[in-house]
């Protein structure tokens, strides 16, 4: 069957066949046939079946990383930080599925108008495709990834602008919400201070002793290091190179072609356009035409106005064919070449380049000049030096690593080898230094790691942000340790006695809140038997200053008072670990006359945002109860 | 040999053809013209849906610049139009919202009836039934707007139509009924919710 295919009679099937896979890779789109291999990046995370991959993760990672470093300061940090983008991807890509599922949709022409529109895509206000491309090479984009995320983005938005800003306020509302924002309440309280119990309150023993064991990770001292360190710093090196004249000289020699002006020429030009395939006999017009004018050059009429009135190059015919002065490999080599065979004042013969076709002249030239080692004396020895500084440190580094490596338990061989002093630092915590090396936060980490801490090892080379090598190993290592408890029983004694006095001013308080529950009682008469003070204050605004910030919150969460009830009460534990009755016995609701005009508006759109974060908030977690969630790792 | 063997071969071929030629050519020209048919009406839907995000997004910049004419045009061509798309139902919102803005209550409870018994989206229908239910009770309506908080049944949802329930207690001044429609609210609400506060102080209230 195949050996007819090829046979010539039966060439109509082979055709029919391939226009049928023609049509149907039309149909279904060749897109799809290429979409499905791609992605081999392992999944991170799987909303509904789609991967969201490391790559994506990584690359998002490192875009916010671009853009704002100082968030990834800590190693703690960029964990939190690349779990909040996982996150945020993943919730991206929900919505963006969801918007999908629901039939929104963003066309490729909607698309390209908003990237038009974008101002970091444009030079001179409008849109540059070279401006285009270095932004996004800038922010780690292929274009195509730009257009998905862009696009995702605009679907969302779009669902949430629905949402969100046809959400709206009704008059009721506003007026209900400002009657109670803007009330005033009459409220009375006391406050029971637990100071009053504490003279009563002697801890046992064995409260103390439980309290010791039950706590134990606040007793503990923190754990202490002691470093010996080998260091070279720059600063020693600097004072071991000491050059010679002769090998500044030799430096001078070698890099000579640092201080060389090369040979500079300035010329003027006429020049014909030559058009694309000209033929030969064109060509020849063009030449003779290039001839006429280097005659009429010749018998005295001006460079300058011969190209002004014939060279096609209109920026320099304006300047009389003056270019610029030009280096040497700086322009056509033919016209370099022609150039350089020229007298000063010489026009040359007609010669082609990339520029068309051209009379050359030759204005000035200034050869090439070299500059005289005395003259840049200092700039050499500065050059050498530091030259010479990176030769010693590679070869200090590597001699220094050898020899810590090879006796990874002492620091003595490379001391001798390298003639340097062992240093030792005083002990310090993980964060107790503020100056010396114990302040680098690198080097801290290295001391107090397992290589060198557990394992008694000399550290890798450190190089330190001045360019100092340094080695480290521990002196000394002080464990965390338990304080023994006569250390801190005076803390243990105050702790108890405190958690005591608040236990009872507590008990107190519910008692004597149960008592101003009943009927007809007289607070002021609850508040004298207990020596205490009923203090009531009217007409008081949530605003409102001289009351304990605590209790005046409290005062405004109590629900008003029954009709058959003089106060609606409650208690409260204060931060300070007093405790505080707090009652309400009126509520008067603010009118909106009381409230300009302007205020109203303001309040209205309070309300009007506030309801539609909520019906979006809603909104986002039903598509996420809807929707199966993977995340890996 | 092989000049016969291929002979053979057109031979049987012929013979398959002139069998089973006509059967294989109308089943291949079906298929083509069921999988030319679904395209076309693929890409119907999705050049309808296009146009209608299209009009939406001038539909957004024109309320944005408060050109309620236009605002208003735009917005009853996507419900005419494209009525099949979600984008009839963000136009029916807006709306709505206009017409509140107006204090036309009654064409606000069309436009958002309308996507109750339109939108296929559980949330979108949700949404609807709570705005609605609020501009009812704006309306006095106070048992209606009970009934359809009472009828919301996406659960994400919930918490706004039980604030809504305590906020119609309170205006039959059926005070503990509100009060535990307030509480019900607050215990399914996320703390998080920017409701939260809002539910709360008018629980406080009560």
């Amino acid at each position: 069957m195949l050996q007819n295919m090829r046979d010539g009679a039966q060439k109509w099937i082979v055709w029919v066949i391939i226009l049928l896979i023609i049509v149907s890779m039309t149909l279904w789109g060749i897109s799809s046939y290429f979409g499905m291999g791609g992605d081999n990046s392992p999944a991170v995370a799987k909303v509904n079946n789609l991967k969201i991959t490391q790559a994506q993760l990584s690359a998002s990672v490192s875009r916010l990383r671009l853009q704002q470093p100082q968030l990834f300061a800590t190693p703690d940090a960029a964990v939190k930080l690349k779990q909040e983008i996982l996150n945020q991807l993943v919730n991206q890509q929900l919505l963006t599925q969801a918007a999908e599922r629901q039939g929104f949709a963003v066309s490729t022409a909607q698309l390209d108008a908003v990237v038009a529109q974008i101002p970091a895509f444009q030079s001179n206000q409008q849109f540059s495709q070279a401006q285009f491309a270095m932004v996004l090479n800038r922010l780690m984009y292929t274009p195509e990834q730009f257009m998905t995320d862009l696009r995702s983005m605009m679907l969302v938005n779009q669902v949430r602008n629905g949402i969100a800003s046809s959400s709206f306020a009704l008059g009721n509302e506003t007026t209900r919400f400002i009657s109670y924002l803007k009330q005033q309440r009459d409220l009375g309280y006391l406050v029971i201070p637990a100071v009053r119990f504490k003279t009563h309150i002697k801890p046992t023993e064995t409260q103390i002793n439980s309290y010791y064991h039950q706590h134990q990770d606040n007793f503990m001292t923190p754990e202490q290091l002691s470093i010996s360190y080998l260091e070279i710093t720059p600063q020693m090196l600097n004072a071991q190179i000491n050059p010679t004249a002769a090998e500044l000289q030799a430096y001078y020699q070698t890099n000579i072609s640092n201080y060389v002006t090369p040979a500079s020429w300035h010329v003027a030009q006429i020049v014909l356009n030559v058009p694309a395939n000209a033929t030969a006999a064109q060509l020849a017009d063009l030449n003779k035409k290039l001839l006429d004018i280097k005659q009429q050059a010749v018998k005295g009429v001006s460079f300058v106005v011969l190209a002004k009135k014939y060279s096609d190059d209109v920026l320099s015919a304006e300047n009389g064919g003056e270019l610029p002065w030009f280096t040497a490999g700086s322009l056509d080599p033919t016209f370099e070449k022609t150039v350089v065979s020229l007298k000063t004042g010489e026009i040359s013969a007609p010669v082609q380049t990339q520029y068309g076709i051209e009379l050359i002249k030759l204005l000035a030239t200034k050869p090439q000049t070299t500059k005289a080692f005395t003259s840049v004396k200092s700039q050499i020895i500065q050059a050498y030096k530091s030259q010479q500084l990176q030769n010693l440190i590679g070869t200090k580094n590597e001699t220094l690593a050898n020899a810590t490596f090879e006796n990874p338990s002492t620091l003595q061989p490379a001391a001798q080898q390298l003639g340097l002093a062992i240093q030792t630092t005083p002990l310090f915590t993980r964060s107790s230094e503020k100056t010396g090396i114990a302040a680098d936060p690198n080097v801290v980490g290295v001391a107090f790691s397992d290589n060198v801490l557990q394992q008694g090892n000399n550290s890798d080379v450190l190089t330190l942000k001045d360019g100092s090598l340094l080695v480290v190993r521990v002196n000394k290592h002080l464990a965390a340790t338990l304080k023994p408890l006569d250390a801190v029983r005076p803390f243990i004694e105050q702790q108890l006695i405190q958690q005591g006095a608040e236990q009872q001013a507590i008990q107190l308080g519910q008692q004597l809140l149960a008592q101003l529950k009943t009927p007809n009682v007289s607070a002021t008469a609850v508040a004298t038997s207990h020596k205490l003070v009923w203090t009531v204050r009217t007409n008081v605004g949530r605003e409102v200053t001289g009351i304990n910030p605590e209790i005046l919150q409290q005062a405004f969460n109590i629900s008003p008072p029954a009709t058959n009830q003089k106060w609606s009460v409650t208690g409260v534990e204060l931060s300070n670990g007093d405790y505080a009755i707090v009652g309400v016995s009126k509520v008067v609701n603010a009118t909106t006359n009381a409230v300009a005009e302007k205020q109203l508006a303001i309040y209205q759109k309070q309300i009007t945002d506030l309801l539609g974060q909520a019906s979006y908030g809603a909104y986002m977690q039903a598509q996420k109860d809807q929707s199966t969630i993977k995340v890996f790792e | 040999m092989e000049q016969n063997q291929t002979k053979i071969e057109t031979q049987h071929f012929k013979f398959f053809w002139q069998k089973y030629g006509n059967a294989i050519s109308s089943i291949i020209l079906v298929v083509l013209l069921i999988m030319v048919g679904w395209q076309y009406w693929q890409r119907r839907e999705v050049k309808l849906t296009t146009q209608a995000s299209a009009v939406y997004e001038s539909l957004l910049v024109s309320y944005a610049n408060k050109n309620d004419p236009q605002t208003q045009a735009l917005a009853n061509q996507i419900i005419d139009d494209y009525s099949r798309t979600p984008y009839a139902t963000m136009a029916a919102f807006l709306l709505a919202k206009q017409a509140v803005e107006q204090n036309q209550l009654t064409v606000a409870i069309d436009k958002l009836q309308w996507v109750v018994k339109h939108t296929n989206d559980p949330s979108f229908k949700a949404i609807a039934q709570i705005r609605w239910a609020r501009v009812l009770l704006a309306d006095q309506k106070i048992t209606q707007a009970l009934d359809v908080a009472n009828a919301v049944d996406a659960k994400e949802f919930l918490a706004e139509a039980d604030a809504i329930k305590g906020d119609s207690y309170v205006a039959l001044k059926q005070f503990p009924q509100a009060k535990a429609a307030y509480q019900q609210a607050l215990a399914i609400m996320p703390k998080e919710s920017a409701l939260y506060s809002y539910v709360e102080m008018k629980l406080n209230n009560v």
